[in-house]
C-alpha cells in the first residue's frame, strides 16, 4: 500500500538549515519567498528609486549573519527589522549630506515619495494624502499590518517598540486615514 | 460615525482585506462589516491603501540578490563553465595549430626522405618539393610566428602530400614494408 506524503512547503527554519548544510538552492525558495514582501514594505514606506538595492542589501546582511538569527522569532520579521534599519542608516546619511547642501546652496531639496503620482480613483487619492501625513511610525505599523497582516507582538520587534503601542499606533493610522477619507 | 465596538472582529478587518482568513471566519467578519459603518470605513481604507502601495512597488530583480550572497556554509566550491558559444581567443589556438603542423611537417619530411632513399626521384613527394612547399607557405617565418590562417595553409600543403602518398602503387611500397620487417 502506498502512503501519500502532503507536498508540503519547507519551512523558513528547515530552508536555512539546508542552506547552512550547503544546499544552496535553499536560497533562491527564501529569496522567493521574502523579496517582494520586503520590496513593498520599502516602497511603502516611500522609497522610490532605491527599492531593489535595498531589498538586496537586507538579504546579503542576512545572510551573512544567519548563524546568530533565532529560529524562535519568524525570519520575515527578522528581515523587515533589518531593513527597516538600512533604511534609517540611508535617511540620516542623506540627512547629513543634505545639510551640508543646503548650506552651500541655501536650497531647500524636495523629498519624493514613492505614493506620489500613483492616484488613480478619487479615495485612493485622500488615501495617499494621508498616509503621507502619517507620523513616521504610525505609516510603519499600518503598513505592515495591511500589507501581511502581521501581528503586533512581530510589528513592535520590527520597530522596537511595544505590542500595546503598535495598536495604539495602528488604530490612529486608521482613524487619520478615515477622517480624511470622509472630510475631503 | 461612532467608533466599531468589536474589537475582536475588528482586529480582522485588515486580515480579511487580504483575503488571509478562512472561510468560516471570512464569512463572520464580512457579516459583521456589513452592518458596521466604521468597519466598512476601515476595509475601504485598507483595500485602496494595499493598491497604492503595490502599485508603488518596482519588480524585483531575484537574480540579483542571489548572485550578492554568500556561499552557503557547507557547499562545495562551484566550477564555473565558459558558455559553449565563447570562441576560444586567437592567441590560444596558434600554439595547438603550430605543433600539429610541426608534427605533420615532420611525418612528411621523414616519409619523403625513405621514398627518395628507395625509390630515387620518382614521386612528386619528393624531399625538394616538400622543401620548396614548406619554404613557399613560411618564407623563412618561425612556426609559432604565423598567423592562424598561414597555418591553416600550411597543414592543408602538407595534407596534400600525404594524399600523393597514399595515391602511390602498393608495389612500389611493399619492398619498404618487407624491409622494415625482415626475414
Amino acid at each position: 500500500m502506498s502512503v501519500t506524503v502532503p507536498d508540503t512547503p519547507a519551512t523558513d527554519a528547515e530552508l536555512i538549515a539546508r542552506w547552512q548544510g550547503g544546499d544552496e538552492r535553499a536560497a533562491t525558495t527564501l529569496v522567493a519567498r521574502h523579496a517582494a514582501p520586503l520590496a513593498r514594505f520599502a516602497a511603502s514606506l516611500g522609497v522610490r528609486d532605491e527599492v531593489d538595492e535595498l531589498v538586496q542589501d537586507t538579504f546579503v546582511r542576512a545572510f551573512q549573519s544567519l548563524d546568530t538569527f533565532r529560529s524562535d522569532s519568524a525570519l520575515r520579521t527578522w528581515l523587515f527589522t533589518i531593513l527597516r534599519r538600512l533604511l534609517l542608516d540611508r535617511k540620516r546619511a542623506e540627512r547629513r549630506r543634505r545639510d551640508v547642501v543646503e548650506l552651500d546652496e541655501r536650497d531647500a531639496v524636495t523629498e519624493y515619495d514613492a505614493l506620489d503620482g500613483l492616484v488613480g480613483s478619487e479615495l485612493a487619492q485622500r488615501v495617499q494624502e494621508a498616509v503621507n501625513g502619517l507620523t513616521s511610525l504610525q505609516r510603519e505599523v499600518f503598513t505592515l499590518r495591511v500589507n501581511d497582516g502581521m501581528a503586533y507582538a512581530d510589528i513592535a520587534q520590527v520597530v522596537g517598540s511595544t505590542e500595546g503601542a503598535c495598536r495604539v499606533h495602528y488604530h490612529n493610522a486608521v482613524r487619520a486615514i478615515k477622517e480624511r477619507v470622509r472630510n475631503d | 460615525m461612532t467608533e466599531c465596538t468589536n474589537e475582536t472582529l475588528r482586529e480582522l478587518v485588515p486580515l480579511l482585506a487580504q483575503d488571509a482568513l478562512g472561510a468560516a471566519e471570512s464569512a463572520r467578519v464580512r457579516a459583521h462589516v456589513a452592518t458596521c459603518g466604521s468597519c466598512r470605513e476601515e476595509l475601504a481604507a485598507i483595500q485602496a491603501a494595499r493598491q497604492l502601495f503595490a502599485a508603488a512597488t518596482p519588480r524585483v530583480d531575484e537574480a540579483a540578490i542571489l548572485r550578492r550572497l554568500p556561499a552557503a556554509p557547507g557547499a562545495r566550491p562551484q566550477l564555473r563553465l565558459e558558455p559553449s558559444s565563447a570562441k576560444r581567443p586567437r592567441w590560444r589556438m596558434q600554439p595547438v595549430l603550430a605543433a600539429a603542423a610541426s608534427v605533420l611537417l615532420v611525418a612528411a619530411l621523414s616519409l619523403t626522405a625513405l621514398q627518395s632513399r628507395f625509390f630515387g626521384p620518382a614521386t612528386a613527394a619528393s624531399p625538394d618539393v616538400v622543401a620548396s612547399t614548406s619554404t613557399a607557405v613560411l618564407g623563412g617565418t618561425q612556426l609559432g610566428e604565423l598567423e592562424s590562417d598561414e597555418l591553416e595553409a600550411l597543414l592543408s600543403e602538407l595534407n596534400a602530400l600525404d594524399a600523393l602518398v597514399a595515391e602511390e602503387p602498393t608495389s612500389y611500397r611493399q619492398p619498404l614494408l618487407s624491409d622494415v620487417e625482415g626475414p
